[in-house]
């Protein structure tokens, strides 16, 4: 049977926005009027879908409950972020009412309440994506070898990994366009949250993404460059670049 | 997309241009019939072709209608270019008018290219003297 080859068509790229994970104590949490205090100056915008989690910021397993009126892993939608104050308050549903909180919850130092951002959306105007990764070379050569009849050779390991990426997005005569987003979260001051998600096979089921069938890079990132294009000739574009902040996962495997 | 809107864009304010003219002279556009065959009274034929007209991106594409536009002007012949050249300048200030005009929303924001020419031609057996000249274009409909 003949191999089928990739192309790039089937690729895509999905993003979290940078400033979208927040983590706050139980003395941020104001019951009355469910505000939840969780620092000035992220990113939050209205409509974004979040997620809340207890996490133990010293690594280890955390322990803790968030406000009662909240739950784990249950999707809200921000209804409003106040970027000076900190104030975030959220709806069960999208350009709902504010949910009810009872209580602050518990969660003792080094555990925190988190608020982040719910999963990988589609970007829709990215013309194209690019993504390196390197190894650095460790020279082990050793001297002093017996000559032979051939130049002695360098040993070398290899050392640590390395990545960068870019993307060329179109800039979309639509205020709410993620791509647009993307480009103005280069110059976000907190960037925690900021991940990528890159597709070379994205293979879509019932609407949805098929994760096991489809094949992908994902990575927090850090946002690092924007430069753009813009003359009377060509649609607006903006080339992104963005660097790994840890080891990305690798998902090239269509079996489960 | 919208073709129409695009194309109105360009032809309206040239049959305004050519048709505050005295004489007024006539602007036959796509698949519009012209003037008879041999006749010696002078006329604007513009035609509109659109190129490509969106950028695909990896997961759908955005509207980004690119084009050209080519207008020729026949006036009669053994005569000099003269005339042909000042309707020709007509229909220069008529694109570069475009090119000053702000963007707005709704309507149809549009961009003209290079003009290259005029070039003229006199050819043996034709009635007319003509001068052509044609651009690029991009246009973006807001809406």
């Amino acid at each position: 049977m003949a191999t089928t080859v990739l192309t790039g068509t089937s690729g895509a790229l999905y993003y979290k926005p940078a400033g979208t994970t927040a983590a706050f104590g139980p003395t941020d949490v104001t019951v009355a009027g469910a505000i939840l205090n969780v620092g000035s100056y992220f990113n939050f915008k209205v409509g974004d879908p979040v997620k809340f989690r207890v996490v133990n910021q010293a690594g280890g397993t955390p322990t803790g409950t968030l406000p009662a009126g909240i739950t784990a892993g249950t999707l809200y939608y921000v209804i409003g972020y106040n970027a000076a104050t900190g104030a975030l308050t959220v709806s069960a549903t999208l350009g709902g009412s504010v949910i009810t909180i009872t209580t602050q919850g518990t969660a003792v130092s080094p555990n925190k309440f988190e608020a982040y951002y719910s999963d990988f959306a589609v970007v829709g105007q990215v013309r194209d994506w690019s993504f390196d990764i390197t190894r650095a070379e460790i020279d082990v050569t050793t001297i002093g070898q017996t000559p032979g009849q051939y130049v002695p050779f360098k040993s070398y390991v290899a050392g640590f990994g390395d990545g960068t990426g870019s993307c060329t997005v179109y800039m979309a005569d639509d205020d709410f366009a993620f791509a647009n987003r993307m480009i103005e979260d280069v110059l976000q001051r907190q960037q925690g949250g900021a991940a990528f998600k890159l597709y070379t096979n994205r293979i879509i089921s019932s609407g949805t993404v098929d994760e096991t069938k489809s094949r992908s890079i994902a990575m927090d990132a850090i946002l690092t460059n924007a430069s753009m294009t813009i003359d009377p000739d060509n649609a607006q574009t903006v080339s992104i670049s963005f660097r790994p902040a840890s080891t990305p996962t690798f998902d090239f495997l269509t079996t489960a | 997309m919208n073709y129409q809107a695009i194309r109105a864009a360009v032809e309206n304010p040239l049959l305004t241009a050519f048709g505050t003219l005295v004489p007024a002279v006539p602007v036959y556009f796509d698949n519009i019939t012209a003037v008879p065959a041999n006749t010696t009274t002078e006329y604007v034929r513009v035609n509109i072709t659109f190129g490509l007209t969106n950028d695909p991106t990896l997961t759908t594409s955005v509207d980004n209608a690119r084009g050209a536009i080519i207008i020729r002007i026949f006036t009669e012949k053994g005569k000099g270019p003269a005339r042909n050249q000042t309707l020709l300048t007509t229909a220069v200030n008529v694109l570069e008018t475009l090119n000053n005009t702000g963007k707005s929303t709704p309507g149809v924001f549009f961009r003209v290219g290079s003009l290259n020419g005029p070039t003229f031609s006199a050819t043996e057996d034709a009635p007319l003297f003509m001068g052509r000249m044609d651009t690029s274009f991009t246009a973006t409909v807001l809406t």
